[in-house]
């Protein structure tokens, strides 16, 4: 983990990068030969991310401002002040870098980090202590949904090789009122002052208001797709459904590309739901995936689909049933944004204040999309959620419905629970439960 | 290891420390007194006082197991919350009045949770959000928790809290303090008259005992230690740094090995008293919140304050002479995984011996904790 220069750290920053890129070009190639429903909705997707990365080396050669950031902060504001950003959670979570996992966990855990921490946040220190991750020219951080996340940021400001550069955080409260809105309106704000002060550009209020303006169809799109996947059986299947949010939220926020997109998946979606033709020729099984995405879950989901008819309808990246902003004015807006990136977005919504937002989110996606399992895959790493459980568990039997207590799993650790053991769990719970 | 004083004080603090209802709060509930909880040291105790009420620091000391708990919370969740909520579960925290939370950390928010669906009782349950940013913003943010909090515990119990009642509480809280200072400042010497762990046993029965009956017994306690020639029978001075250890047989394993803990970094340590609330600000709650946020040293559950952090080690290294430094984490806390992360790399840089130990809330592979501990006092050339 030696990094000799600032040049070869730089190198070794973009090499993954260049690999990322490689994988996705080779990807798209092989997509567009194709011509599917499927391989139409998919090949967007992986353009975005294409253009995600191709920005960032571009930000890096060309030694452009770069900014560092996390999930659910305010991509509007980026957007609109032109800021690419890359996400330091997500980085080393993507297409490419899936065969360097467990070399990389290993390593990982030279660092001396506690290994009853969230593997994915692990990583994170990891690609930056060792030089991986390009390094930013600014840092945002958000200093929630859970204890590790606020360490990471902690122990990133602090690192050598990323103390110097500048860094804003914003501050979420726990409650929801009135006044916790306006107090993270004002943290929102910061987020403005701080690009500014760094960048030296002005956030111009009337773009703002039209990235808002084209974020808020986007979640109204997601919504109606949301409410699509509540036919039975579901018309679509998760991998392609779980793309909604880093779409949205990630890559291309309030681009209207993004809007274009997801019409189609509503078209696509509504289609199949008016012709009754569901993802899976004889759905067996509806599943709530109750977490986020995870590492092996697009193998687990293949698994899940061939062998048990089971469609993962919901799952808590998904399920985030957005307030549209009022872009009347300066404030309402970004009160409005406050509030999108703290009640409403993925797992600072369900995790971060009370549970009771948790379980009231799992009564409804149960009762909403017709679920006969539950699956809280009881990730080491989501601590709050697992001190959930016993209440989880009482939701899911006053409803009806089996919830899967998976015991102790990584989700980006596959070391940790194999991916076989899990089947093998899922198996006995889904016969026991009489939906095999 | 053990002081040579062994006073009736404090055998009183550690009989305090050694179980939940000790014989002062029993006392105290006889006498008619009310009892509010509270799970971490940013919820002031002084407005718990101001009220008339006994603050409590939430413990499980003496617990048994976590069948109860274990319906509810996941083993990865750390030990301290699952022994604490099943020693609830069980009613052996029944004498309780009101329980007050903040989002100190995940587990301890998630009892607040559970506590409210799955038990009944004290019918006054108070969370206060605590910033973790420490900025001015923060400080009147929690100025207003502050508010809340008070105004709830006053109408719940039919009483009025007057700005008068909450600066005499600061004051004696601020007394307690002082002499918890003294007791400290007494194990600098070379030869210090009170162990690590009867200093603890001291810290952590402040938490649990009425105050005016708690600062006698130190008056009394400090009066005998300064007439005791001390301790120099040891083979290093310890610094210990980590989060809840509530826990004197922990240290006392440490120190029967040659390790006298000299000073430490603990929320039952010199977090909680190292700095005074400002008793010359204009608003009781503004100096309570001010305290909180940006005054005493902070945890890892605030972000940016890391630095602070260090310091304040460095800083307790030089005056109490410290030898080594033990870091104690309880399994699966996120917040002191980091820290002790960031500690490690600054203690090395800086030439401090360190030693990082995993620990379960209750005390237990003694064995291995003693073997860690001679060896690192090997490796220290003691």
């Amino acid at each position: 983990m030696v990094v000799d220069s600032k040049t070869e750290r730089r190198e070794r920053g973009l090499r993954r990068i260049r690999e990322e890129i490689d994988w996705y070009k080779t990807t798209l190639k092989e997509l567009d030969k194709l011509t599917t429903d499927e391989t139409k909705l998919w090949a967007p997707l992986m353009r975005a991310q294409l253009e995600q990365y191709e920005k960032t080396l571009r930000c890096v050669e060309e030694r452009k401002p770069l900014l560092a950031s996390y999930w659910s902060i305010c991509p509007e504001v980026y957007r609109a002040m032109d800021i690419h950003y890359f996400n330091v959670q997500g980085h080393h979570f993507q297409q490419s870098q899936a065969r360097f996992v467990i070399r990389e966990l290993e390593e990982c855990d030279k660092l001396g980090l506690a290994r009853d921490n969230c593997s994915l946040l692990r990583l994170a220190m990891y690609y930056i202590a060792s030089g991986l991750m390009p390094t930013p020219t600014m840092i945002i951080h958000k200093l929630e949904p859970c204890d590790a996340l606020l360490g990471l940021h902690e122990a990133v400001r602090t690192h050598k090789e990323w103390r110097d550069i500048p860094h804003y955080s914003l501050d979420p409260p726990y409650w929801e009122d009135d006044r916790t809105l306006d107090y993270y309106a004002g943290e929102v704000n910061g987020v403005v002052s701080f690009l500014e002060e760094q960048t030296g550009k002005k956030l111009d209020v009337d773009r703002l208001r039209e990235i808002i303006k084209e974020s808020n169809k986007q979640y109204e799109l997601w919504a109606e797709y949301n409410e699509l996947r509540r036919a039975v059986p579901c018309p679509h299947g998760y991998d392609l459904s779980a793309q909604l949010y880093p779409m949205v939220q990630i890559f291309w926020t309030g681009d209207p590309r993004c809007t274009a997109w997801l019409r189609d998946m509503v078209g696509d979606a509504e289609e199949r739901v008016r012709t009754k033709k569901g993802w899976l020729e004889r759905e067996k099984v509806r599943v709530i995936w109750f977490d986020v995405y995870c590492i092996w879950l697009r193998d687990l989901n293949a698994w899940l689909e061939q062998e048990w008819a089971a469609n993962i309808v919901m799952d808590m990246s998904s399920y985030c049933p957005y307030t549209l902003i009022d872009t009347s004015n300066e404030h309402t807006m970004f009160k409005g944004l406050g509030k999108r990136t703290l009640c409403d977005q993925i797992m600072v919504r369900q995790v971060r204040g009370s549970a009771d937002r948790l379980l009231s989110d799992l009564q409804r996606m149960i009762k909403d999309h017709k679920a006969d399992a539950v699956i809280p895959p009881t990730h080491i790493g989501h601590k709050d959620q697992i001190a959930s459980l016993g209440l989880i568990r009482e939701v899911c039997r006053d409803a009806g419905v089996a919830c899967l207590d998976m015991g102790m799993v990584d989700i980006f650790d596959p070391r940790y629970t194999t991916i076989d053991e899990i089947k093998d769990r899922l198996s006995r719970y889904l016969i026991t439960m009489g939906l095999g | 290891m053990d002081s040579k004083t062994k006073t009736k004080a404090l055998q009183e603090f550690t009989e305090a420390t050694g179980t939940i209802l000790n014989p002062a709060l029993r006392g105290w509930k006889e006498g008619g007194g009310k009892v509010v909880g509270y799970f971490c040291s940013y919820v002031p105790e002084e407005i718990i006082t101001a009220a008339g009420f006994l603050p409590f620091r939430m413990r499980a000391t003496g617990s048994t197991g976590t069948e109860l708990a274990d319906r509810y919370l996941s083993d990865c969740n750390c030990s301290f919350v699952r022994n604490c909520f099943n020693m609830v579960l069980s009613g052996e925290y029944d004498f309780l009045d009101g329980v007050v939370w903040c989002n100190s950390c995940d587990h301890v928010r998630r009892v607040h949770d559970n506590w409210k669906h799955k038990v009944k009782t004290p019918s006054f349950l108070h969370f206060l959000s605590l910033p973790k940013k420490t900025g001015e913003k923060q400080v009147r943010w929690y100025q207003e928790e502050l508010a809340l909090f008070k105004d709830s515990l006053a109408s719940h119990f039919g009483m009025e809290i007057t700005d008068e009642c909450l600066w005499e509480a600061i004051r004696r809280h601020n007394q307690k303090r002082r002499l918890q200072r003294r007791l400290y400042k007494l194990r600098k010497g070379e030869r210090p008259p009170v162990t690590g762990a009867e200093t603890l046993a001291v810290m952590v029965a402040g938490t649990a005992m009425p105050l005016e009956q708690y600062g006698q017994l130190l008056s009394d306690l400090l009066s005998e230690l300064a007439r005791s020639e001390g301790n120099a029978n040891y083979r290093a001075r310890l610094m210990i740094v980590g989060g809840i250890l509530d826990d004197p047989s922990y240290i006392k394993v440490i120190e029967d090995q040659g390790g006298l803990v000299v000073t430490d970094m603990l929320c039952f340590g010199s977090k909680i008293m190292w700095e005074d609330v400002d008793e010359g600000a204009k608003e009781p709650l503004e100096t309570l919140a001010r305290y909180s946020i940006k005054d005493r040293p902070g945890c890892p559950r605030f972000f940016g304050v890391h630095e602070r952090r260090a310091a304040f080690i460095r800083d307790m290294i030089r005056e109490f002479k410290v030898d080594g430094v033990i870091g104690e984490r309880l399994m699966f806390c996120d917040g002191w995984a980091y820290e002790h992360y960031m500690l490690d790399k600054d203690f090395k840089e800086e030439g401090v011996p360190h030693l990082m130990l995993d620990r379960e809330y209750l005390l237990g592979a003694v064995g291995q904790l003693r073997t860690r501990v001679q060896a690192f006092l090997e490796s220290i050339g003691r």
